[in-house]
């Protein structure tokens, strides 16, 4: 078998040719291919971590918010609770007060009328003893009579 | 000279118009004229006008003022 360098000189510049165009026309536009699909992964990637970043800042803030408006609230409802004890206490003391100053009213009036009621009694009892008085004088005799005339007399005569 | 009403339940005796009698002439100092009235409506006592001073020493006068001190007070 003898060597035939014209067949591989040929074979050489073939392959030669070949690897050329393989090189050129798949070998760069696929490693472009690549690199640019590589580009876009770290791009992707970068955007994702970047979008991580903000989702997580977004989240922290959501959660600071939440926190926030927990604190708020539960200083609202705490002044809201002292508020409603404070003005409960109010309207205690001044039920208390009214229904006093009604009580005291009342025992007032009670008084008064009591009071009326035995001025009342005095009145009908005094004019009771004045009438009995009265009918009682009217039976005087002469001799009676003129006792009361000579007392009230001394009296007068001091007057004048 | 002094007019003198004396009122009375029962006629006065003399003596009673005497004292009355020396009694305004020893204020007054002039002479005096007692005319005596009968009232049942006084009750009992005595009741003396000198000119328009009256001086009331009737039962029915006391017993007016008992009256009004309890119309007073109630």
């Amino acid at each position: 078998m003898d060597i035939e360098f014209p067949q591989i000189l040929f074979q050489i510049i073939n392959f030669g040719v070949v690897f050329g165009a393989l090189t050129y026309l798949l070998y760069k536009p696929v490693r472009k291919m690549l690199e640019e699909r590589s580009l876009r992964v770290e791009e992707g990637q970068k955007a994702a971590e970047v979008n991580i970043a903000e989702k997580k800042a977004i989240d922290d803030m959501k959660m600071q918010a939440k926190k926030q408006a927990e604190k708020e609230a539960a200083a609202i409802l705490e002044k809201a609770n002292q508020d409603a004890a404070a003005r409960k206490k109010q309207l205690m003391s001044e039920a208390k007060k009214e229904a006093e100053a009604e009580l005291a009213r009342m025992m007032e009036t009670g008084k008064s009328a009591e009071k009326a009621m035995l001025k009342d009694m005095e009145s009908k009892f005094a004019e009771a003893v004045i009438s009995t008085t009265e009918k009682l004088i009217g039976s005087f005799d002469k001799k009676a009579s003129q006792k009361v005339i000579d007392a009230e007399l001394k009296n007068l005569i001091e007057m004048i | 000279m002094t007019k003198v009403i004396v009122t009375t339940t029962v006629e006065p005796t003399a003596s009673q118009l005497e004292a009355i009698k020396k009694a305004v002439i020893a204020k007054y100092g002039k002479s005096v004229e007692v005319e005596s009235r009968i009232d049942a409506s006084i009750l009992g006592g005595i009741q003396i006008t000198i000119g328009s001073r009256q001086l009331d020493g009737s039962l029915k006068g006391k017993l007016d003022q008992i009256r009004k001190k309890f119309v007073q007070n109630s």
